[in-house]
């Protein structure tokens, strides 16, 4: 997908460490992203990518290591003004959805404009009812996440994420929780976002996401990155053991 | 007994239970806050205000607040001691009622607010606090209804409010059984309506905050 030349780093992560008690979350882990690419990242649940991702916004506080967003390094603890900024640069779409639950499917999209942007309402609508459209959802957008499919949620999320303009979106899981029926057109939107140049962090248990819209893939097992690499030669030869038996694992469920 | 005196003293049930209630309902909120808060001493002071205040019967409250308070006419001072007391007392249950609501609240959805970075008032009006609100409004209706019953403990330190008036009258000599029934009825006809509002207000905002339209 990265057809600009030569690649801009749009996030640089060195020595990230994260640990919950004994628990050694996440492990010195170090990773570059170029402005544009699409990331995927796979692997074993407990091996710490959903918190890798959390700690690139934020939501979970890294023990150690330093995230560079665009060049610029951000501080070990972020006063609640530099949290916002950061957060408003990296998007994120969550398993769950986590829709705001008593607003419409607009409102979900306006909100965050209107209190996080300072748009004025119309502007706001006006952008989340594009955004709505461009998701497939143009005809739901008076209708409550309540009524709405899991897969109609999670398009709603994304339009909400991408309504703020992020320079990166970070997706956690965000097909684990839908109908398998009903991931394709979740699935369907995130190719338009990748196609449409945005840097994209995602971890996944979609392999064919994996292989056919990720620029590359990395493995996390045990807190650490155990492989990368472009799609096709990271499922075609995996280099190590651990990755090997992982895929022999998951491609044999997907049979 | 006159009509002037029974509207009097329906006058103070409802001063008591009214001012009280509104009282405790922005401490209760200052409490909740503290008790959800970033500070742990301040937390730990919220858990112990709502221990103490809940852990001895307000009759003792009011009897120390009345015994403590040394001011002014021995009238105005009743009434201020026991306002003073439910005002307090009634902060810890209503501190409690907005905790239950909070809790009701998924942490998820505090982090969506975090991670679509709005601020922390917007995040707490418009998304939290619409699907906590119902669960505190039903909380803070039962316990308004249980205040309203409670202020009769005021007419022991010498309020004339409902209680104290048909309490004197019985003493003089009216029919206990005939007035203490009446007393009751008397109750009733204030508690069923502000349990049909607190009901109704809850259901209007349910329906206002729906989450199926």
């Amino acid at each position: 997908m990265s057809t600009i030349s030569p690649p801009v780093t749009a996030l640089s992560v060195t020595g990230l460490a994260k640990s919950y008690g004994p628990l050694e979350v996440l492990k010195n882990v170090d990773l570059d992203v170029a402005r544009g690419e699409v990331v995927a990242i796979i692997g074993p649940s407990g091996s710490g990518k959903s918190t890798f991702i959390r700690c690139l916004n934020r939501l979970e506080e890294p023990d150690a290591g330093t995230v560079m967003l665009d060049g610029a390094g951000l501080a070990p603890s972020l006063t609640s003004k530099e949290l916002r900024a950061l957060r408003r640069k990296v998007g994120m779409v969550f398993q769950s959805f986590n829709l705001f639950p008593t607003h419409t499917a607009l409102e979900n999209v306006v909100l965050p404009q209107v209190h996080s942007l300072g748009r004025s309402r119309q502007q706001a609508e006006a952008r989340a009812r594009e955004l709505l459209a461009k998701v497939g959802l143009g005809e739901r957008a008076d209708h409550k996440p309540a009524q709405l499919s899991g897969g109609q949620q999670q398009r709603v999320a994304i339009a909400r994420a991408l309504a703020l303009d992020p320079e990166i979106m970070l997706f956690d899981e965000p097909t684990s929780a839908i109908d398998p029926e009903l991931r394709v057109e979740v699935l369907r939107v995130m190719r338009d976002v990748a196609a449409e140049g945005m840097t994209m962090l995602v971890v996944t248990h979609e392999m064919n996401f994996a292989r056919q819209v990720a620029d590359r893939v990395v493995f996390f097992a045990d807190g650490t990155i155990v492989e990368q690499a472009e799609p096709a030669a990271f499922f075609a030869s995996p280099q190590h053991e651990r990755t090997r038996r992982f895929l022999a694992a998951v491609l044999e469920e997907e049979l | 007994m006159s009509a002037e005196l029974i509207l009097r003293a329906l006058g103070f049930t409802l001063t008591a239970t009214c001012v009280s209630f509104v009282l405790a309902a922005l401490l209760g909120a200052l409490v909740a806050a503290a008790r959800r808060g970033p500070w742990a001493p301040l937390r730990w002071l919220a858990i112990a205000w709502v221990s103490v205040l809940r852990g001895v019967p307000p009759l003792v409250w009011l009897f120390v607040a009345f015994f403590g308070i040394n001011l002014g006419q021995a009238k105005l001072t009743a009434l201020t001691a026991t306002i003073l007391t439910f005002s307090l007392v009634g902060s810890a249950f209503l501190a409690e009622a907005y905790r239950s609501g909070l809790d009701s609240v998924s942490r998820t959805q505090f982090e969506a607010v975090s991670a679509t970075a709005m601020p922390a008032w917007p995040g707490f009006s418009r998304v939290i606090l619409p699907q906590a609100l119902p669960v505190s409004l039903s909380a803070a209706g039962a316990y308004l209804i249980h205040l309203l019953k409670d202020t009769a403990l005021a007419s022991l330190i010498g309020v004339q409010e409902l209680t104290f008036i048909t309490n004197d009258a019985v003493q003089r000599g009216s029919n206990g059984f005939t007035a203490f029934l009446l007393l009751g009825l008397a109750y009733l006809a204030l508690s069923v309506p502000v349990a049909l509002a607190a009901r109704t207000a809850e259901a209007k905002l349910r329906k206002r905050w729906a989450v199926a339209a």
